[in-house]
């Protein structure tokens, strides 16, 4: 299954806006599969982090109640053109993935 | 969808944060809280979030649909201008599971995030935020026409 994650920064007036969209089915452990009744295994990103040249500048838990393919939209303070902004998460199944940007200056 | 102009909060710097903010290491940072998130009452979630402190309203703002189509995405802004705020948590009443999130602040960050939440059916939306000054809350109602598997 491809887990992307769609990443952007963009810098203005000294705040770079951060906007991702991640890959990722945040299955609640709820549902059932239609045709064989099955419950469908829980299976939801619980930990995103985000770095601006590897300092930590967003920390966030999450539960199944983020929708599919979440999307998260944050403003750091400062920052500059060429700097670089990555987002990892985990999920609840210890899988994890990443993405990454660089800043562009609007 | 609405997204709307945020504006830009006065925020001073908070201490201690720093040090760990070096360091990628899970360790350093709270632990996914299994309790809070497992609970599937919205009075036992917030108690546990809050830590049955006492709230109060103000200093947290909610930007959300009043009607939303699609209750599987819901978009959904948080904001507060505390500048000493700590963290940001987000919880759906009627939700099965009534948590969703909790946002970790720092001196780094502007006070106001998005992001999109699964809504079961109509119900209010509270945000909590912590603060060494106490702990605030505001509540929105949210009317969903077509519910999300939350």
């Amino acid at each position: 299954m491809s887990k992307k994650v769609k990443i952007r920064a963009t810098l203005k007036d000294g705040i770079t806006t951060v906007k991702a969209i991640i890959s990722h089915p945040m299955e609640t452990g709820s549902r059932k599969n239609k045709e064989t009744g099955e419950v469908i295994p829980a299976h939801f990103i619980q930990e995103v982090k985000v770095t601006l040249n590897d300092e930590v500048v967003m920390h966030t838990h999450w539960g199944t109640g983020i929708s599919k393919n979440p999307y998260l939209s944050f403003q750091i303070k400062g920052g500059v053109a060429g700097d670089k902004v990555v987002l990892s998460w985990t999920d609840n199944l210890g899988e994890s993935g990443s993405g990454e940007a660089i800043v562009k200056a609007k | 969808m609405k997204l709307s102009r945020r504006n830009i909060l006065q925020y001073s710097s908070l201490s201690a944060i720093g040090a760990c903010l070096a360091s990628f290491s899970s360790s350093l940072f709270a632990q996914w809280p299994t309790a809070s998130f497992d609970s599937k009452a919205f009075d036992e979630a917030f108690d546990l979030v809050s830590a049955g402190a006492q709230v109060s309203e103000g200093h947290v703002m909610i930007d959300a649909p009043q009607i939303a189509d699609n209750g599987a995405s819901v978009p959904i802004v948080i904001s507060t201008d505390l500048e000493d705020a700590e963290s940001i948590s987000i919880f759906v009443e009627k939700n099965p599971r009534p948590f969703i999130s909790t946002i970790y602040l720092n001196d780094k960050l502007e006070s106001s995030v998005s992001l999109r939440v699964k809504m079961r059916e109509t119900s209010d939306l509270i945000a909590l935020v912590k603060s060494p000054s106490g702990q605030y809350m505001a509540r929105q109602a949210v009317k969903v026409t077509a519910g999300g598997c939350a």
